[in-house]
């Protein structure tokens, strides 16, 4: 081989290796993103009218808010998806409820609004308020989420009610942040509705 | 002919090769769901939180390497601002159809490598002529050449090359260990170190990313056995172990035990013959499928293995003990036995290659094919020849392309995806029903977080739900209508429908 096709060859070569090398760091910076990505689920609805004077659901989908979630089941055919707990619907069908995955360690669910309100209530439509009661969470924690961090909150440990509701005032409110723990090890926790009621 | 009319031709094939397909890439409908179900969809999920689960994935049967690979790029991807999963998904099945393009690499020294093997067989000399002219081709250049244009251009490897599939990945790691094999058992020179890694490292790539190809895995061992390359075995051993211990390592991490979704996959599919419910196909299913994929050209391709196999030998037996094993299962699909085709393809291009070389070979008693006087062959009797094998190849492509559509899914159509991913970019798009979800591209092609649900009667009262996707004419399109949802657009027999203004 000639000097000349000697030097192309190791030109070509070293523009091999640098091409493999910044490739692989590209990927490997790829890969650190995903390892480090939780999972958890974000949407906002698109808002269809404004917020009305007085008292009323400000988790309501059509008022356009976030819904934040740990994880949601995914199956083909029982997809329990997180916007469901915002639909405000009277007579759901067992499908449309928020369930979490089924490896989620620490399901939470969240609801944030597009403005501050002073909330009053929350109610929370649990499994047994069309299934089974013994798929209701029991331990749970509800926290205000305001425009600097957390506001009051409410600890759940032993809830029985398939409706459960709560007085939990909150001045400046941005959202709801609801922290489950599963009832039983390999149980999923589902909720048909949350609602946050206020003004 | 000269070493640069060779390389000239070897260029235009993978030229070929990137076209056909980039054309695939355009036009291929999507072959299976898992492509997106099982190695999209999970990355998709993890880092955006919205994804279809499958059964699999909930029990943990799937290793995370292949979506974990797919996720680092998409993840990438979404740090430079490409967020739209139609385009990510996009951008791996071009990565998948470039990727493929090695084997029309692997094709070349492959057809070479048989095709010296073949005439070495049939000279008894023991060892592959050497070229003295620096101008002369590599020894083989006509089984390496027909052995690219297989791998370059069989529509269904160009088909297959653009899914995201586990066996494509396999198939271009265990078809290289092979032809790197047979390198080291023809010629373990300089470098042979390096190749003994490199073939363990595909190896265990090969087998783990598709634990059903393990039979073909064996060839390449058995090879360097009977060419008493033991030393070199024993790298290779080593080698095997880091893609094992990464696949094993990363079962740990994310199922909670080492090998943990092999051992419950080989459990759930193999021993428990769980893949059943699924659909089952008589013994023979494959090689009629093969039959169906090439009437004409399959017959052509086995008497040409079989006249070849004293040189071809492993990558015969590697064809044949994957489709043994795949045949004792009752669940079959024609994608888990792709990999027969570029094994045997080789095969044929090999032994094709040392014939055409015998008959146009200047140098006497070159072959068994023919003794041949010492006098070069008359340029008649040289094109004739190349004739003949061109005749060959086409017949073997034409073959392959007159019959290469449809796959195991005939429900899996464009219009689907056209139509879920139209509703995806829809402004006002809250919820989707669709009477299908298999034969969609789950969240990562509806681009949206918004839920996406099996059609029930039921469901269309829910406010959330503004688009319905259903084939045309069919019961749920007109319950639909009288729920007051409206046609607003139509792919094929598939049609969206809106949920009219003023009603929920």
């Amino acid at each position: 081989m000639t000097e000349v096709a000697q030097a192309r060859k190791s030109r070509l070569r070293k523009f091999e290796y640098w091409t493999a090398a910044l490739l692989a760091a590209a990927w490997l910076f790829g890969l650190a993103s995903f390892v480090a990505a939780d999972g958890h689920f974000e949407a906002t609805l698109p808002r269809l009218r404004p917020p009305a004077p007085g008292l009323q659901n400000l988790a309501l989908w059509d008022l356009g808010p976030t819904v934040r979630a740990s994880s949601f089941y995914g199956d083909w055919l029982s997809h329990h998806h997180p916007l469901f707990v915002v639909d405000g619907r009277e007579h759901p069908d067992l499908v449309e409820k928020w369930a979490c995955g089924e490896h989620d360690l620490h399901p939470f669910i969240e609801i944030t609004w597009r403005e501050l309100h002073d909330i009053e209530r929350v109610v929370i439509r649990h499994a047994g308020w069309i299934e089974s009661a013994a798929l209701t969470a029991r331990r749970y924690t509800i926290r205000t989420l305001t425009a600097t961090g957390y506001g009051p909150s409410q600890d759940v440990d032993s809830n029985q009610e398939a409706v459960a509701s709560y007085d939990l005032t909150c001045r400046g409110s941005r959202g709801i942040r609801i922290e489950f723990k599963r009832n039983k090890g390999d149980d999923i926790v589902r909720v048909y509705e949350v609602e946050a009621w206020g003004r | 002919m000269s070493r640069r009319r060779v390389t000239l031709a070897l260029a235009t094939i993978f030229l070929v090769g990137l076209v056909v397909r980039l054309l695939a890439l355009r036009f291929e409908p999507p072959h299976h769901p898992d492509e997106f179900f099982q190695y999209l969809e999970p990355a998709w999920r993890r880092l955006t939180g919205a994804g279809v689960e499958t059964w699999e994935w909930r029990n943990g049967v799937r290793s995370w390497v292949l979506p974990g690979y797919h996720g680092a790029w998409m993840a990438l991807l979404m740090r430079l601002g490409v967020r739209d999963g139609i385009k990510l998904a996009t951008v791996l099945r071009c990565h998948w159809a470039l990727l493929s393009l090695t084997l029309v690499w692997a094709g070349w020294r492959g057809g070479a490598l048989l095709a010296r093997r073949q005439s070495k067989e049939s000279d008894g000399t023991g060892s592959p002529r050497q070229a003295t002219d620096v101008q002369a081709p590599p020894a083989g250049w006509q089984g390496g050449l027909l052995g690219a244009l297989f791998c370059a251009a069989f529509p269904l490897l160009v088909r297959f090359s653009v899914h995201t599939l586990s066996e494509l990945a396999s198939m271009l790691c265990l078809v290289w260990a092979l032809v790197l094999s047979g390198e080291l058992a023809e010629n373990a020179g300089p470098g042979c170190r390096k190749k003994a890694l490199w073939i363990g490292t595909l190896l265990g790539f090969g087998v783990w990313l598709r634990i059903q190809h393990a039979p073909v895995a064996l060839l390449p061992v058995l090879w360097l056995l009977v060419a008493r390359r033991s030393r070199l075995l024993a790298w290779v051993a080593v080698a095997a172990l880091i893609p094992t211990l990464l696949f094993g390592v990363v079962d740990k991490l994310t199922w909670g035990g080492f090998f943990s979704s092999y051992i419950d996959y080989v459990r759930f599919n193999l021993l428990e013959s769980g893949a059943d419910i699924f659909g089952k196909k008589p013994p023979g299913w494959y090689a009629q499928q093969f039959f169906h994929r090439l009437p004409v050209g399959l017959p052509l391709l086995g008497v040409l293995c079989l006249f070849g196999l004293r040189a071809s030998w492993p990558f015969v037996s590697a064809a044949l003990a994957l489709v043994v094993l795949l045949s004792t299962q009752a669940h079959k699909e024609e994608r888990f036995a792709m990999l027969l085709w570029p094994l045997v393809l080789i095969s044929a291009a090999g032994y094709a290659g040392a014939w055409l070389a015998a008959r146009t070979s200047k140098t006497s008693k070159t072959s068994a094919f023919e003794a041949t006087a010492d006098a070069p062959p008359s340029r008649y009797r040289v094109w004739l020849a190349r004739v003949a094998v061109g005749i060959l190849a086409t017949i073997i492509l034409a073959d392959g392309a007159l019959h290469a559509r449809g796959n195991d899914f005939p429900g899996l159509s464009r219009s689907r995806f056209e139509a879920q991913a139209w509703v995806g970019a829809q402004q006002d798009v809250t919820g989707l029903l669709y009477d299908e979800p298999l034969f969609t591209g789950g969240y990562l092609w509806f681009g949206r977080s918004f839920p996406q649900l099996l059609f029930k009667p039921g469901l269309l009262a829910n406010p959330l739900v503004s688009h319905v996707m259903v084939p045309r004419d069919s019961s749920e399109m007109r319950t639909a209508q009288g729920s007051g949802f409206a046609t607003v657009f139509s792919s094929g027999n598939i049609v969206v429908l809106r949920r009219k203004a003023g009603v929920r």
